[in-house]
């Protein structure tokens, strides 16, 4: 078991290079990482619960994490969380409390689950805040690398940068894991109560209708577009179940649309 | 020979450009990562002095968005090939990374990263059962996302130094992408939203019309509280109490 602990927050460290300074490649996007490791482990046989409700929650959980930190754009020197290291810490969970898991007490877990790994998602941005600091330190020394012409040293530099961000995703897993697991074994007993597990259901929708106003305002629907509100109209048509009618009708407004983009756009 | 050393030294620049988000700090922000990135052109052309002088006065603060930065410099390693001024260069690199970070905040980051996870999400939900096929869809969003990132490192980084100026005419069809692939976002969040629903509903209790009402209730609140309060604190704590009333209601 401990060795699986290390290979997670291991992952954690180099999820944390190709998220934070290496590549972007979106490989440490919780919705990409996540279902990539619950098939793994799912594939192992790793999971000891009797049905798949165990990869539902990892699932909607990742769903959950990265609708409501999707607008959180990177810009200059602006705060934003880092969601690998608290993502990757649920796997501990699965590790150690495998058969704990029932649809009587799915949407207490999966709550509490989202709280935690949100706010661990902001201590770790925290985090990264002070090693952006930090690295204000090593650039100075850099420049003065550079003035003394010491080419080889000022390039060597870079592999701290990989090292720090690599010991940083490794230990925050290892610990968001460990609390994750503390809590969880702390609270266990509230969760498996019928009235907080519904009282979860609604607290969460209530979460999905606050990522569904963002979504609305952030792609201006209701207000520059008459097919935006269509798509609208095609939720309702589409929760209300008839699939087939609001396909037909999705791909008939979706070539409707190119047409008209294709027009304008050939007009310039 | 001499092309072929420096084709090898400009592959290394693409390379390294990777990392230029490397040593991110708040008072110089991304320079470490793009003097890194340059530093060997700068040893295949320059001698020792020559380079110290050169880069003590490019030591100023950059920042733009990462997958552009190798179009910017494509532009230095042309105007360092060509030995120009330095002060010229650095007139350039100012000039060029803020646009080019807009750019690139609102196609990559607001536009095609929301693709991909729409799309990642809707994956997801449907094929939760069937893993291979989640895997294979999964990867080709991925894939998809990073043949456009690819294609703005190096071929925007060859073009750029071919030609030695920006080749504008990539942002008109930018923009052109940009509303169709925000168009598919909405069409895959719109099949996310009602498969998420109907897995609440498969789960537990409520009728789907109890969720819908309720989703739509929310939505509403949620519409009013931002146009009028605007403060995140309170609408979580409104939305938590009407959900402890809707539960001690015994709606659900």
């Amino acid at each position: 078991m401990i060795v699986f602990l290390l290979i997670i927050s291991i992952v954690g460290g180099i999820l944390s290079i190709e998220g934070l300074v290496w590549g972007k490649f979106m490989v440490s996007r919780p919705v990409i990482f996540v279902p990539a490791i619950v098939i793994i482990l799912s594939a192992m046989n790793f999971f000891h619960t009797e049905s798949n409700l165990i990869i539902l929650l990892f699932f909607l959980l990742s769903i959950l994490i990265e609708l409501r930190l999707l607008f959180t754009i990177p810009v200059g020197s602006s705060f934003v969380p880092d969601t690998i290291t608290g993502t990757l810490g649920i796997f501990f969970l699965a590790a150690l409390l495998p058969k704990r898991l029932d649809a009587d007490n799915f949407y207490s877990i999966l709550l509490f689950l989202y709280m935690m790994v949100f706010s661990l998602s902001y201590i770790s941005g925290y985090f990264d805040v002070l090693f952006k600091r930090f690295n204000t330190v090593l650039v100075e020394y850099g420049k003065k690398l550079l003035s003394d012409g010491e080419f080889y040293g000022f390039e060597n530099l870079s592999k701290f940068g990989y090292i720090l961000f690599f010991v940083k995703g490794f230990l925050l897993t290892l610990t968001s894991g460990a609390l994750i697991y503390l809590f969880f074994k702390l609270i266990l007993p509230l969760l498996n109560s019928p009235s907080i597990n519904k009282f979860s259901i609604v607290f969460l929708i209530t979460v999905l209708s606050r990522f569904a106003v963002n979504l609305f305002i952030h792609w201006r629907i209701f207000k520059n577009s008459l097919l935006n509100f269509i798509v609208f109209i095609f939720i309702i048509i589409m929760i209300l179940q008839f699939h087939t009618l609001g396909l037909l009708i999705m791909l008939l407004i979706f070539c409707i649309y190119l047409i008209l983009e294709i027009k304008r756009f050939n007009n310039g | 020979m001499a092309k072929l050393e420096l084709y090898k030294i400009l592959k290394k620049v693409i390379f390294r450009s990777l990392g230029v988000q490397n040593l991110w700090n708040y008072r110089y922000m991304q320079l470490y990562g793009y003097i890194y990135a340059i530093l060997p052109l700068y040893r295949y052309i320059y001698t020792k002095e020559e380079i110290i002088k050169r880069l003590n006065i490019q030591w100023e603060y950059f920042n733009t968005h990462p997958y552009v930065s190798s179009y910017i410099l494509a532009m230095h390693s042309k105007m360092l090939i060509l030995n120009e001024d330095e002060n010229e260069i650095q007139r350039m690199r100012n000039n060029l990374m803020s646009p080019l970070a807009s750019i690139g905040d609102s196609f990559f980051w607001g536009t095609l990263r929301s693709f991909l996870i729409s799309i990642s999400i809707f994956f997801m939900l449907i094929f939760f059962s069937q893993p291979a096929l989640l895997l294979i869809f999964l990867g080709t969003g991925l894939l998809f996302f990073n043949i456009i990132h690819f294609y703005h490192i190096f071929k925007g980084f060859q073009r750029t130094f071919r030609y030695g100026r920006l080749n504008l005419k990539f942002t008109r069809k930018f923009f052109f992408f940009e509303k169709l692939i925000t168009f598919a976002s909405s069409v895959f969040f719109t099949f996310s939203s009602a498969f998420l629903l109907k897995i609440f509903n498969s789960l537990h209790y409520m009728g789907h019309y109890k969720y819908l009402l309720i989703f739509i209730l929310f939505i509403f609140i949620n519409i009013f509280f931002k146009k009028y309060i605007k403060k995140k604190g309170i609408i979580i704590l409104f939305n938590t109490i009407l959900a402890i009333i809707f539960t001690l209601w015994g709606i659900i």
